[in-house]
């Protein structure tokens, strides 16, 4: 298999929420994984191992066949990260000049790509503009066509905090532009919002580990089923509930609610036959559902 | 003892190789020089040159004999301007660079090493030096209108001592965990030590212990050095002066690009 990004078994130490205890993914042309993780620390050691930004303890990271112990592998990588942020006191037009000379990029090439995404991106009025005059949307359009100029393989992006729900749409979609072809997106978030339209796979970070990796909609179906009924219930009653579907489904207690997730065993008709009537919500279960089943409440105020 | 071991392990005695291409951060910040040039020149040209103009004119005024002070100062001011501006580029400048986020940021994205980058601010800060030891040598020139050769070679060396000035300056900015420790370092140290090397007067009028402290200092040898290249005393305590100022070079660079790199991580 031609695998763009290989990392196998790296393991990182430091503070708990930055340790990584095994990371092992792998991703060839045209995929678009996202590394789902609830801590944002996390998140940010494994955009900087992946990236070349920073150093692990043991295990190995391919890009695009080369060892990245050997360095030489950031020219692959595009990184689009609100932390890795434009030059301050340069505009925009000459942050992106800048870039193209840390690449020793060849002038007439990245003049014809430059004018090229900056049409495509809509962004020539902003061309003479400081960073800080722009909006953050405005930046991560810069921070891709910044990431996309010297032509990598892959892109790896970090969702940035404080992002509406319309921008990061927005930043979805331009993502996935900016990745169509041949080239793959590594994406790295601490929710699930809008994730399963826009990933063909998905991997859940969990306590310094990926716990499961797979396409959506797979990982629905094995992890928490199709379906998930929500509902409350007297304390006196709880028992008589749990004890019913204990046998053949999982299920949570969150704000004293019993989170069921209705295994592939029983249909919706049969589960809704026994459960209370009132205060009941049944939905079809989402990646959302995954990540609080593993993580807990905690993932459901992420959300 | 410790210390050098940590040193060790940090690759600090492996021997940096410089690459040509990291000084397109050299450029990056020439470009930012550029934006604010009045700011720039007038804090370290026009400052720096005025000092040495009132000093060689004034003092020369007063000792009643022309230019006899200036010729005395001027190659140990050269020496001076280097090894002070270079230690402040290098700490406060990159400190400031440091503090604006995306700076070095952009950079570490690209392919260049973090060696590279840190031996680009090397460059940079021995280059802004530079411009103000141009404008102490035309100053010169135009007092004393006289046009020699030896003046490049005085360029050369001051561009040594600017090099040495800015690799302390990456050490103590790499080593210093507030922002303030540079100032002190600057006032207590860089200061005082370059300005009695030999700069304003001679060093054998100075008591014999400090004239010996001061032979282990790099500033002394920088003053004595470009002194001699000016009067064309090129004899052997010349070349051993050299071969120690460039000792000081090329092990203070080894050290200050791999600890600036270490910190950049």
């Amino acid at each position: 298999m031609n695998y763009i990004l290989e990392a196998r078994g790296i393991k990182k130490n430091g503070a708990t929420d930055e340790r990584i205890k095994s990371l092992s993914i792998d991703l060839m042309a045209k995929e678009s994984l996202a590394i789902v993780g609830i801590q944002r620390g996390i998140i940010k050691s494994i955009r900087d191992i992946l990236s070349g930004n920073s150093t692990f303890d043991s295990g190995e990271l391919f890009i695009n066949g080369l060892n990245s112990k050997y360095g030489k592998t950031k020219a692959h990588i595009g990184l689009v990260s609100t932390d890795y942020g434009l030059d301050p006191r340069f505009t925009v037009l000459e942050n992106l000049n800048l870039y193209a000379n840390y690449f020793s990029l060849d002038k007439s090439e990245y003049k014809k790509q430059k004018e090229h995404l900056l049409k495509e991106y809509n962004l020539e009025s902003a061309l003479e503009k400081l960073p800080c005059e722009l909006s953050l949307i405005e930046i991560l359009k810069i921070l891709i066509i910044r990431a996309t100029i010297p032509s990598p393989e892959i892109i790896i992006a970090e969702e940035p905090a404080g992002l509406s729900a319309s921008s990061r749409r927005s930043y979805l979609d331009l993502l996935r532009q900016a990745t169509k072809g041949r080239r793959a997106l590594v994406y790295l978030t601490t929710h699930t919002i809008n994730i399963e339209s826009y990933f063909s796979r998905v991997a859940v970070f969990f306590q310094g580990e990926i716990v499961c990796e797979g396409p959506p909609d797979k990982l629905i179906e094995e992890r928490v089923g199709q379906v998930v009924a929500i509902f409350s219930t007297k304390d006196r009653d709880k028992d008589y509930y749990i004890k019913k579907i204990k046998a053949d489904h999982s299920y949570q207690i969150i704000n004293n609610k019993i989170r069921l997730y209705l295994s592939n065993k029983m249909d919706l008709n049969e589960a809704m036959e026994f459960l209370p009537g009132e205060n009941l919500i049944y939905r079809q279960s989402r990646l959302e559902d995954v990540l609080v089943k593993m993580q807990g409440p905690k993932a459901l105020e992420e959300v | 003892m410790i210390r050098a071991l940590r040193f060790k392990k940090k690759g600090l005695l492996n021997f940096y190789t410089p690459n040509i291409n990291s000084l397109v951060f050299t450029k990056r910040n020439y470009k930012a020089y550029k934006k604010q040039l009045i700011t720039s020149l007038l804090q370290t040209v026009a400052e720096p040159t005025l000092y040495f103009l009132i000093f060689s004119y004034g003092i020369s005024l007063f000792l009643g004999a022309q230019h006899a002070y200036i010729e005395f100062l001027f190659p140990g001011y050269i020496a001076f301007c280097g090894f002070n501006l270079g230690f402040i580029e290098s700490s406060f400048g990159v400190s400031r660079r440091l503090a604006d986020r995306g700076v070095f940021e952009s950079i570490k994205l690209s392919p260049i090493n973090l060696e590279d980058i840190a031996f680009s601010e090397l460059a940079w800060s021995t280059l802004r030096a530079l411009f103000c030891q141009i404008s102490i040598v035309l100053v010169y020139i135009f007092f004393t209108r006289s046009l020699q050769w030896s003046l490049v070679s005085i360029i050369f060396m001051g561009a040594l001592c600017s090099w040495l000035g800015a690799a302390m300056g990456l050490i103590t900015l790499s080593l210093s965990k507030k922002p303030g420790t540079a100032s002190y370092i600057q006032s207590l140290f860089i200061l005082p030590f370059s300005a009695v090397s030999g700069v304003f007067f001679p060093v054998e009028q100075l008591p014999r212990g400090i004239e010996a402290l001061l032979f282990i200092a790099p500033f002394t040898h920088a003053t004595s050095i470009i002194r001699s290249a000016l009067e064309g005393g090129f004899n052997s305590i010349f070349y051993v002066q050299i071969a120690i100022l460039f000792s000081f070079l090329v092990f203070l660079t080894n050290v200050s690009v791999t600890m600036f790199a270490s910190k950049l991580k």
